[in-house]
């Protein structure tokens, strides 16, 4: 029942009877969306990253400068 | 609060409410839910697009219901998980349901517009129409407007207490749209057609048709968590970003 095939070729697969456009354009569609918005979770993870990693940086550094103020 | 301890605490799952707790557990339920989704994905498109038999009405465009079914279902399902989220967060004041409700809404206005825009090209060749101002069409609509609209609201207030309670009031406020989408096609004479499948009468479509949809169906919902859960992660690390355990892991080089 799983096993065979519908389609007699692959222009036949393609051409959806005479729908391809519509049935691809509909799967083109959800791929792309779908596609940008795993981009769009990677982009936003790395820059609240990088923002963190930042702060972390500048509060060493505040910390350092503190620490030779004292020294004076 | 402190977390009781009777027992193990991998038993007490309201310890996971905690983000601290939750983070690491998130981090290790992705990549589970993605791979789950690829297979679930696979199959279904190999038994939707290359197994099941053509339509007698609709000839080969029917496939469109591969695509077009599990985004609709999924946009309205994740409406209701966030007004339930929203609901906790009200009631038990939960940072982390406020969370999710919010990592869960840029997936629901996805599956949202991936609904109207295959209903769209489904509905030109059958219809002979991109779009019509049915009840069915018109409150999908609504429903991907309402998670701009939530979008837009909980990210323009820069407080994150207010934005989470101006958040949940307006998801929970907004489901009551969710059964009008369902019901629609009931209550009002729709150009769109009759459910699938429905209580009621149980399916109306051949096995392999059904057993590919249902299958499309785990796979959008796998996805979603997925997305879900990663999204939830960083807003954790945003918000908690002056914790000891954020800025240690920060420290220790997390990707």
């Amino acid at each position: 029942m799983f096993a065979t095939l519908y389609w007699a070729s692959f222009s036949d697969f393609i051409h959806m009877g005479g729908y391809g456009l519509y049935v691809w354009g509909s799967f083109l569609a959800c791929v792309l969306g779908l596609g940008m918005e795993w981009l769009l979770i990677r982009q936003q993870r790395k820059q609240v990253i990088q923002h963190l990693r930042r702060m972390a940086l500048a509060e060493e550094m505040e910390d350092e400068g503190y620490e030779h103020s004292s020294l004076l | 609060m402190k977390p009781s301890h009777n027992g193990p605490r991998w038993l007490n799952l309201f310890s996971f409410a905690s983000p601290m707790q939750f983070y690491p557990l998130a981090g290790r339920l992705i990549p589970l839910f993605m791979t789950t989704a690829l297979l679930f994905c696979a199959v279904g498109l190999w038994l939707g697009f290359a197994i099941a038999p053509g339509e007698a009405q609709q000839g080969e465009g029917y496939r469109i219901i591969f695509l077009h079914v599990p985004t609709s279902w999924m946009a309205m399902f994740i409406y209701i998980v966030m007004a339930f989220w929203s609901v906790m967060h009200l009631a038990l004041r939960t940072r982390l349901s406020a969370m999710m409700a919010q990592a869960l809404a840029p997936t629901g206005a996805l599956m949202a517009f991936l609904s109207l825009l295959t209903g769209a090209l489904w509905g030109k060749p059958m219809w002979g129409t991109w779009w019509v101002w049915d009840a069915r069409l018109t409150s999908m609509l609504l429903l991907f407007f309402l998670y701009l609209g939530f979008i837009a609201l909980t990210r323009s207030i820069d407080e994150p207490d207010r934005a989470d309670k101006a958040g949940s009031v307006l998801a929970i406020v907004g489901v009551f749209n969710v059964p009008v989408i369902y019901f629609s096609v009931k209550w009002w004479n729709t150009l769109h057609q009759g459910a699938s499948i429905s209580m009621e009468n149980g399916s109306s479509m051949a096995s392999t048709m059904l057993i590919a949809m249902l299958v499309m169906s785990l796979a959008a919902w796998m996805h979603s968590i997925a997305a879900c859960l990663s999204r939830v992660r960083t807003l954790i690390l945003q918000r908690e970003g002056h914790t000891r355990w954020v800025k240690e892991r920060i420290a220790q080089g997390e990707k």
